[in-house]
């Protein structure tokens, strides 16, 4: 298992919305929706063993902000 | 036409804490066709009368779906997310392709009459656990038995998994009020809309495995395997019914049992077999109107009532009021439970008339039928809480003592 990091964020909402996205990109701007975040989630979850909850997706809304908040509600500690 | 400033129609605290169906009959007397603002710039033509709303189900070509059933349900000039995917945010022709499979598996006649013996088993073991002098709440102990069966049937689940997915969407349409959500409502409605959408992808995995497809989930995941529908729309639309089936009839049926209490003799009438539990069902629906409206988006000039709602507005279709229109309804503002060719509205009309009418009607009856057959019956001890929403009327709270239907009847 990896460790949850901010590029791991950015590598799975780029595979789910198929477009370049960097830590300051509102994913929800870039296309994302629900069903995405299901996506992102299970990824993130498969490579890390982390099951983040969707309003953090939501919270967050940029790959920064996502881990930022992550990192707040310690999740998955 | 009257134009309405920050009008009580977009207050959950209105429809909780005061009278909304007096404030729409004076609407529909006076001012059948209206505006309604709020302050942050947000705006909606209202109908009220029976035939406006009717006229404006069956004209979906001129009232789009695609932005939102809801008031908020998203913003001008985005449609929707799931618009054009998910049934109740799309437009003809993809409505018409997406309804075709989740209607003839989900709402055939063999699965309706599953449905109903899993719902009359659900209800009547529910009520045999009662004895005289039990105080309980119905909302909770009794009312989620209604959709339960259902789950459990479309979604080929245990009791256990139905009632955890109720508890999910129970969550997402009532995140506006406490009694379901906490302090975090917003927090609550993603969460809890993530979990019946992972719910509906790990049962259609399972069914695409397994090959089962004798329920609606299964045909579904055999659509999505075959190539013939998109995953994310057979988790759409199984959210999309899910949600629909559970958020409403557990409403109608704690409203219904308040409403009954009030009206003793009315009650008698249906125990003696003096009105059907058909035709009492109709009454009960219409009376209830648990979905209050529904709102479509304009996308041409729609002319109605003498006037003309312009291209690019929001309009609103209160089912409840529609329902209370003297015009269609003889002693409109009466529960008459014998009334004679009821046209009711609840489910409202045209393509995207309620998907789920009929199974929702199912249970409606069966619990009365149910209840009627009972030797006992709940009599309500405290004001009921109402639901704090505009859009779905129900009840989260309802003190009742079980008593001996005799007494009650007395």
């Amino acid at each position: 298992m990896t460790e949850l990091t901010v590029n791991l964020i950015m590598e799975c909402v780029r595979k789910v919305a198929d477009r370049e996205i960097v830590e300051d990109t509102d994913i929800f701007a870039a296309g994302i929706d629900s069903l995405a975040v299901l996506r992102c989630r299970a990824m993130l979850k498969e490579w890390t063993g982390v099951k983040v909850p969707g309003h953090v997706f939501f919270g967050g809304r940029t790959p920064a902000g996502i881990f930022e908040l992550i990192e707040a509600e310690h999740v998955g500690c | 036409m009257l134009v309405v400033e920050d009008s009580p129609l977009y207050s959950a605290e209105f429809f909780a804490v005061d009278d909304p169906w007096r404030y729409l009959a004076e609407l529909r007397e006076n001012d059948p066709v209206s505006v309604h603002r709020r302050a942050d710039g947000y705006e909606f033509y209202a109908l009220t009368r029976y035939d406006h709303v009717y006229a404006a189900y069956v004209d979906h070509h001129r009232l789009s779906s695609s932005y939102g059933t809801m008031i908020d349900g998203s913003y001008l000039p985005e449609k929707d997310s799931a618009s054009g995917r998910m049934l109740i945010v799309a437009d003809e022709p993809a409505h018409g392709a997406i309804k075709k499979p989740i209607k003839n598996s989900g709402f055939n006649r063999a699965m309706l009459a599953r449905i109903g013996d899993i719902v009359r088993r659900n209800i009547r073991s529910v009520l045999a656990e009662l004895s005289v002098g039990d105080r309980l709440d119905f909302t909770t102990v009794v009312a989620p038995e209604l959709p339960k069966g259902v789950l459990e049937a479309l979604f080929g689940i245990g009791p256990s998994d139905a009632a955890a997915l109720l508890e999910a969407t129970r969550t997402m349409i009532g995140y506006r009020d406490q009694a379901y959500t906490g302090t975090s409502p917003l927090d609550a409605l993603v969460d809890a809309q993530l979990e019946v959408l992972e719910f509906m992808d790990e049962l259609i995995d399972q069914r695409i495995r397994t090959g089962t497809a004798d329920d609606m989930i299964g045909f579904l995941a055999q659509c999505v395997a075959g190539g013939a529908m998109p995953r994310d729309v057979a988790l759409l639309n199984g959210l999309n019914v899910a949600v629909g089936g559970n958020e409403t009839t557990p409403h109608t049926a704690s409203l219904a049992v308040a409403t009954l209490d009030a009206l003793r003799p009315q009650w008698r009438q249906v125990v003696d077999g003096e009105v059907s539990c058909e035709t009492a069902t109709q009454e009960l629906l219409r009376w209830t109107s648990t979905n209050s409206y529904v709102q479509r988006l304009a996308v041409v000039d729609f002319p109605v009532g003498g006037t003309v709602i312009p291209a690019g507005s929001f309009v609103t279709l209160w089912n409840m009021s529609a329902n209370r229109d003297r015009l269609v309804f003889e002693r409109p503002d009466e529960f008459l439970v014998g009334r004679p060719g009821n046209r009711q509205l609840a489910f409202g009309a045209g393509v995207h008339r309620c998907l789920g009418a009929p199974v929702a009607t199912l249970e409606i009856q069966t619990f009365v039928e149910e209840l009627a057959a009972w030797d006992k019956a709940f009599a309500v001890t405290a004001t009921p809480q109402r639901l704090r929403s505009n859009f779905m009327l129900g009840l989260t709270e309802l003190q009742v003592d079980v008593v001996k239907a005799t007494d009650f009847l007395e």
